[in-house]
């Protein structure tokens, strides 16, 4: 029964009642049926009868019997007397004939049929009376009354007499039979009532007592949740609605244990870091104060370096004029020399011809013998000295091509200077420019330092609010009471039919401190 | 002997490719430096032209190619030795490219060296013998040997 919902407790309760009304009801009326076709039965097959048989034993008693009687004693004259007999004999007809043509059965049958073969012999002597009257025989009638009509009517009047009694007690027989059927119909719905009754009031007892109980242990368990205390264990074997309800409600409690575990954590979390942050924020503000004067130092060699550039570039200008300068006179010191060298060639070339000339001069003087030792000794001499000034030609021109050579190179050299001077005076400019850049750069980083040092300065504030805030949190966490590991408080809450069944707390790895929460209070915490 | 005549004496000595020569100044006029020579068409291979010697045509010839030796380029140094013959007596003069003169040089008989064999006539026809000089040997040459052919074809 625990596991039906309440909905079809209920269905099957209204269902027994209406079902047990059914019943009530059908039974009733098939037994009322009963009763009716017994009054009908009654009515037709009884009442009607005895009228039938009333008027024809009257027609014989009253109408014939008196009437005769009334003519001999002349109460009555012939002519009424046989109006009588005419009126009776043609009722009991009629009504004879109607009695015969309902429903009869056993004695009454026998006694019927009996009575009806008289009947015509009857029928036959009234005729006879009817006869003697309408000739107004009054001896004949008295004769006739004497000796025939008692002896004969009364008999008949005798069995009808019994037919009428028949009928009484078949009427007395249906209605005893519809006093039994009454008894019994009162007898039987009687207890099928009292029994549906007692029934439905249990049931009724049980179902209530069931919502009841497990209404009980819901609001028990919604109450402590509303204190705070989280150590409850809600256990209901119940699978009915209040049975889901209360398994939701476990749902929801295990599922806020954990959420609270969470909180609290995160608020422990939250108060080490913000206390981290303000330190760090602190430390950050020295950092920050440091790279201000570092960033002035720097500051301020950027501008020893904007000038010093300035003066380089102004070297570098000077050196470039300079140079040129250096370069026009190693050009005009490579002509001066370039002309010294054609000039020692010419020098060259005479002393090469004094030479030819010299050795001219010994072949004629070897030629004239013993005349020509002197002049040979000469010509020797010349030769000497014309060697010697070719020598020396050779050195100076020797001597002349590597001085031009070196001034061309020392040339080439200046030429090469001048654009590496005036490419370094460029770069000193781009260096000054930089330098210029560098310091605006580094204005803008010490105002964005000031601005950091300001934003390090109120994250520090923050960051100690938020750190009270989390101790606020925690605070405010601590009205939960969550059961410590190892140490559950357990409160057993029982269904009707209590099991001794205990589930422990599936409790998150929490330190279940007890923490107290006002809800009601927080009203400024939003609740998503 | 004409050769013996030659053999001893001044000498010029001048120099042809690596090797130095020398011949007796008896057989030189004089020495010029080198000017422009006019080639003359159909002549031997050695002859290189003609020059103007003092109003007359001077035959030159290249004494390099003439001995066969090794052709080096003009230079400054590069002089022709304009030689004096006498034949029948009649003078003639030719004049000889030669690398460079070096000097007028004393030479007596007993400084010169015999001439060795070297199996080959015409050379040791022209070369009369060797001395030493300076660390250096010189050959002298009779040059009337050397123009030999050319002289008698200028002959005829």
């Amino acid at each position: 029964m625990k596991n039906i919902k309440i909905s079809t407790k209920l269905v099957m309760l209204s269902s027994i009642s209406i079902i047990v009304i059914l019943f009530i009801g059908l039974y009733g009326i098939f037994n009322l049926k009963t009763v009716n076709d017994g009054m009908t039965t009654m009515y037709y097959d009884r009442v009607i009868p005895l009228k039938q048989l009333k008027i024809v034993s009257d027609g014989f008693a009253v109408n014939i019997v008196d009437a005769a009687h009334k003519v001999r004693n002349h109460s009555i004259n012939f002519n009424s007397g046989v109006r009588s007999i005419e009126v009776a004999i043609k009722d009991i007809d009629t009504q004879w004939k109607a009695f015969m043509g309902s429903k009869m059965e056993g004695e009454e049958q026998r006694l019927a049929k009996n009575i009806d073969k008289e009947l015509p012999v009857k029928m036959e002597l009234v005729n006879e009376l009817k006869t003697i009257m309408q000739q107004q025989d009054t001896a004949g009638l008295v004769s006739f009354i004497k000796d025939k009509l008692y002896q004969e009517i009364d008999p008949l009047t005798t069995k009808i007499s019994n037919l009428v009694e028949l009928q009484l007690s078949e009427a007395e027989k249906i209605n005893t039979n519809g006093d039994e059927v009454y008894d019994q119909t009162k007898i039987n719905s009687f207890s099928i009532l009292a029994t549906t009754f007692i029934l439905i009031i249990i049931m009724v007892i049980y179902i209530i007592s069931g919502i009841s109980s497990s209404l009980k242990l819901a609001n028990k368990s919604i109450k402590s949740l509303s204190l705070g205390d989280l150590t409850i264990d809600i256990e209901s074997d119940s699978k009915d609605e209040i049975g889901v309800l209360l398994q939701n409600l476990k749902t929801m409690v295990d599922k806020i244990k954990e959420v609270i575990g969470f909180v609290k954590n995160a608020a422990e979390n939250i108060a080490s870091a913000s206390q981290q942050m303000s330190q760090g924020a602190t430390e950050q503000a020295a950092s920050t104060e440091e790279v201000s004067s570092s960033i002035e130092q720097m500051s301020a060699n950027i501008q020893q370096n904007a000038d010093n550039s300035l003066q380089t570039e102004k070297i570098a200008i000077k050196a470039t004029d300079d140079i040129q300068k250096g370069n026009k006179a190693v050009e005009s010191t490579v002509s001066a020399m370039k002309q010294i060298a054609e000039k020692i060639m010419v020098i060259g070339e005479i002393a090469r011809k004094t030479d030819l000339l010299a050795i001219n001069a010994a072949i004629e003087a070897a030629r004239a013998g013993e005349a020509g030792k002197g002049f040979a000794v000469v010509a020797t001499e010349v030769r000497k000295l014309a060697e010697h000034s070719q020598h020396a030609a050779k050195e100076i021109d020797e001597l002349s091509r590597r001085s031009v050579e070196i001034a061309e190179e020392s040339g080439k050299l200046l030429n090469e200077i001048v654009p590496d001077i005036q490419k370094t005076a460029k770069l000193v400019q781009e260096i000054s420019a930089a330098s210029a850049e560098q310091n605006t750069g580094s204005n803008q980083i010490n105002a964005a330092i000031q601005q950091l040092n300001q934003v390090t300065q109120e994250n520090a504030a923050s960051s100690e609010e938020l750190s009270s805030q989390a101790e606020q949190l925690q605070e405010s966490i601590e009205f939960f009471k969550v059961a410590y590991e190892g140490n559950l408080k357990k409160i057993k809450f029982s269904h009707k039919n209590k099991s001794n069944q205990q589930t422990s707390f599936s409790n998150h790895k929490q330190n279940g401190v007890n923490l107290d929460m006002n809800f009601h209070k927080d009203g400024e915490f939003e609740r998503f | 002997m004409k050769n013996e005549m030659f053999s001893e004496g001044s000498f010029l000595s001048f120099r042809i490719a690596d090797e130095s020569f020398a011949v007796n100044v008896n057989q030189i006029l004089h020495i010029q430096d080198m000017c422009h020579i006019t080639h003359v068409p159909l002549a031997p291979e050695c002859v290189l032209g003609i020059i103007n010697l003092r109003g007359n045509a001077l035959p030159v010839i290249d004494l390099r190619k003439k001995i066969n030796a090794k052709l080096f380029p003009f230079t400054l140094n590069t002089t022709i030795i304009v030689f004096e013959f006498i034949i029948d007596s009649i003078k003639s003069y030719l004049g000889a490219v030669v690398d460079q003169v070096d000097d007028v040089i004393q030479i007596s008989k007993s400084q010169i060296l015999p001439t060795p064999d070297f199996g080959l006539e015409t050379n040791k026809s022209y070369i009369i013998g060797f001395f030493h000089h300076h660390e250096k040997i010189i050959m002298t040459m009779d040059i009337l040997k050397v123009f030999e052919d050319l002289l008698n074809i200028e002959t005829i």
